[in-house]
């Protein structure tokens, strides 16, 4: 294996590393434990219950979406690449 | 607030569109015929020549099933915004395509591999125990989800056509007609018509949403009305408590891996052409299917505790629940209601949407039915009845997979596996058409079993059913895993983890009621346990202990 070919392994396995740390936070944050941390208390008041006028619940999932698809679509151009075929 | 009541009789244009829509699938099941090859690699995998589009639409439309369309919605109707963050599971799945799926299309090409036994077995050298085991697991995945699809087709004919036998009739067509298209035409049939079912499915999907929102008079209006919902709908662990967010993590982690091992799925890996086939793919799955999930049908469920209420509201804005306790309707208060459902009482849905604890998950025809021509005139029937179709078209596609699958698992893995391993390739083919016939009539005998015994009900409402299904399937983690990536587990850790496991799984299941007693210690262990964590979680811990500790005795053992 060249230096150069090396190198960029070293690049992809570090990015995938990093993507698949990211992806698992997003998983434990979002649909996971993570969700503690805005779920209202039972005494709060009505608007305590919303963010934006969304369901704080429901924000708060589409949140994560974005975190989770911003992970796959780096994922496809980056360690996913057509250089694997 | 939209007058509930107001029906709207969708006439004759429904019986129409599904008339012409079954018999196009017939069609496409002749043209699969027309193009067969010989071979039993063609009629399972149809050459493994799937382009992104294909692959992507025909993994999409496995994946999205009844449960989809029915269950989700159902279970947000049920339990409030928590199940809405079950969409979170999609991106896990949409990666898996291309983080599993790429490695199991490479060795499937590399050694002729049909099935999920073929890949194990050749990795473990287990010629019958784990072959057995794998297609177990096969079966005990795949004859869950095709019954839980012939009983949506069920409740969907008898939503939309009404009458005493409208129910048999839709369950029995939805079977046969699926039935038909796989027997003739294979694998190439399954995939084109999963390609229309998905496209089908992912636009009713979005319209569903659309449609909800727009029948509580916009965007704004709509969550306006939804922050007015009981405290429990809009927070965690929902209405009955059950969704916690541990026990939701540990459902979106295996359900997206779950769903993504079992035989249809991987069967779809080996069909891929390429490494790009599977890498779009995921990408699509990831990005769209999580979209139409989160904007489409969750919100019909959501919008169907406005239209709909499931409680009355009484002084100090507290709220009353109906729930089932002894086969009656009694009302409670929302204090009172954990208790109760401690001690086994059912919520009930409102009555214009069902009078049983199941009927929760008719919940997106009726807003569909009810709501879209009410608001669009004739362009809502129309929309109506595209959507009801591509209900209609979920459960096709995975019914059809599924038994697909199920024809490959037990001709090429207990048939030319085992019993008879120098059958010709022409017995196997008539074999797996005989093995979807006969799973199709169990499958579909099942449902009317259970709707009309009402001491035995194996089913009940489809989205905990597709749980026990997934849970299953999940057992094959561990051994995949090592299979794929890690590569040192043992034939004999293989073999007994996944026993155990399943058994665990057994333990969660309607089986253990049965057997003991639906009040013993065991029972109500169980479902404690059931609160805290994903059945299918519990079994492949259990699983990776044993398979990991034979494993390493093993290795010890042969040093």
């Amino acid at each position: 294996m060249t230096p150069t070919k090396a190198k960029t392994k070293k690049h992809r396995q570090r990015l995938g590393l990093v993507l698949f740390l990211v992806f698992a936070l997003a998983m434990v944050m979002g649909p996971g434990p993570g969700l503690r941390l805005v779920n209202p208390e039972p005494a709060a008041v009505r608007e305590g219950l919303l963010f934006l006028g969304l369901p704080v619940v429901y924000a708060w999932g589409l949140f994560w979406y974005g975190v989770q698809a911003a992970v796959v679509v780096t994922a496809y151009f980056t360690i996913w690449k057509p250089s694997e075929e | 607030m939209i007058d509930a009541t107001a029906t709207t009789d969708l006439g004759w244009l429904p019986h129409f569109c599904l008339a012409g829509y079954l018999l196009f699938l017939l069609g496409i099941g002749l043209w699969g015929f027309s193009k067969r090859q010989a071979g039993e690699e063609d009629y399972y995998l149809a050459g493994r020549g799937q382009g992104w589009m294909l692959s992507s639409l025909t993994i999409m439309a496995t994946f999205f099933s009844s449960a989809a369309m029915l269950g989700a919605p159902g279970m947000v109707y049920k339990e409030g915004v928590v199940f809405a963050l079950f969409a979170l599971n999609v991106p896990l799945s949409g990666a898996m395509i291309y983080v599993l799926g790429n490695r199991i299309r490479e060795l499937g090409r590399t050694y002729g591999h049909v099935t999920p036994a073929d890949l194990i077995c050749s990795h473990y050298g287990s010629p019958v125990a784990l072959r057995c085991l794998v297609a177990l697991i096969g079966f005990l995945y795949a004859v869950p989800y095709v019954v839980i699809q012939i009983q949506a087709g069920g409740i969907i004919s008898s939503q939309l056509f009404g009458g005493e036998h409208a129910f048999e009739i839709g369950a029995c067509l939805l079977s046969l007609v699926t039935m038909l298209y796989i027997m003739i035409g294979g694998m190439r049939s399954v995939a084109w018509t999963d390609a229309l079912q998905g496209t089908l499915l992912m636009a009713g999907m979005l319209l569903a949403g659309a449609a909800a929102v727009a029948a509580l008079g916009g965007p704004s209006a709509f969550f306006e009305k939804v922050a007015e919902l009981p405290r429990t709908s809009l927070t965690v662990p929902g209405t009955t408590g059950s969704f916690t967010p541990e026990k939701l993590f540990t459902l979106c982690i295996f359900g997206a891996l779950g769903s993504m091992i079992q035989p249809a799925q991987w069967m779809r890996f080996y069909a891929a052409k390429s490494a790009k086939a599977l890498r779009r793919s995921a990408v699509i799955f990831a990005l769209g299917l999580t979209a139409c999930f989160l904007f489409g049908v969750m919100l019909v469920g959501l919008g169907g505790q406005v239209l709909y209420p499931v409680v009355k509201p009484v002084a100090d804005g507290a709220f009353d629940y109906q729930v089932q306790v002894d086969g009656q309707a009694v009302t409670v208060s929302e204090a009172d209601l954990p208790g109760h459902l401690a001690k086994g009482a059912k919520p009930l849905p409102h009555l214009d949407v069902g009078a049983g604890p199941r009927d929760f998950d008719q919940i997106m025809v009726v807003v569909l039915k009810h709501h879209l021509p009410e608001l669009l005139g004739p362009a809502g029937l129309l929309l109506a009845t595209l959507v009801i179709i591509a209900i209609m078209a979920a459960a096709m596609s995975t019914a059809d997979s599924n038994l697909h699958a199920l024809s490959a698992v037990v001709t090429r893995d207990i048939y030319a596996g085992i019993l008879r391993p120098n059958a010709s390739e022409t017995s196997r083919l008539w074999v797996g058409r005989g093995v979807i016939a006969t799973a199709t009539l169990l499958a579909l005998s099942m449902v009317f079993v259970s709707r009309s015994s009402e001491s035995f009900d194996p089913i009940g409402m489809i989205m905990p059913m597709s749980l026990l299904a997934i849970a299953f399937s999940s057992q094959l983690l561990p051994v995949t895993f090592d299979v794929l990536f890690l590569k040192r587990g043992s034939r004999q850790g293989a073999i007994v983890g996944i026993v155990a496991g399943m058994l665990v799984v057994l333990m969660f299941s309607p089986l253990l009621a049965i057997i003991t007693g639906s009040d013993s210690a065991a029972v109500s262990l169980f479902a404690r346990l059931k609160q805290i964590a994903d059945i299918g979680f519990c079994g492949v811990v259990v699983n990776v202990a044993v398979f990991t500790l034979l494993s390493v005795i093993g290795k010890r053992t042969r040093s």
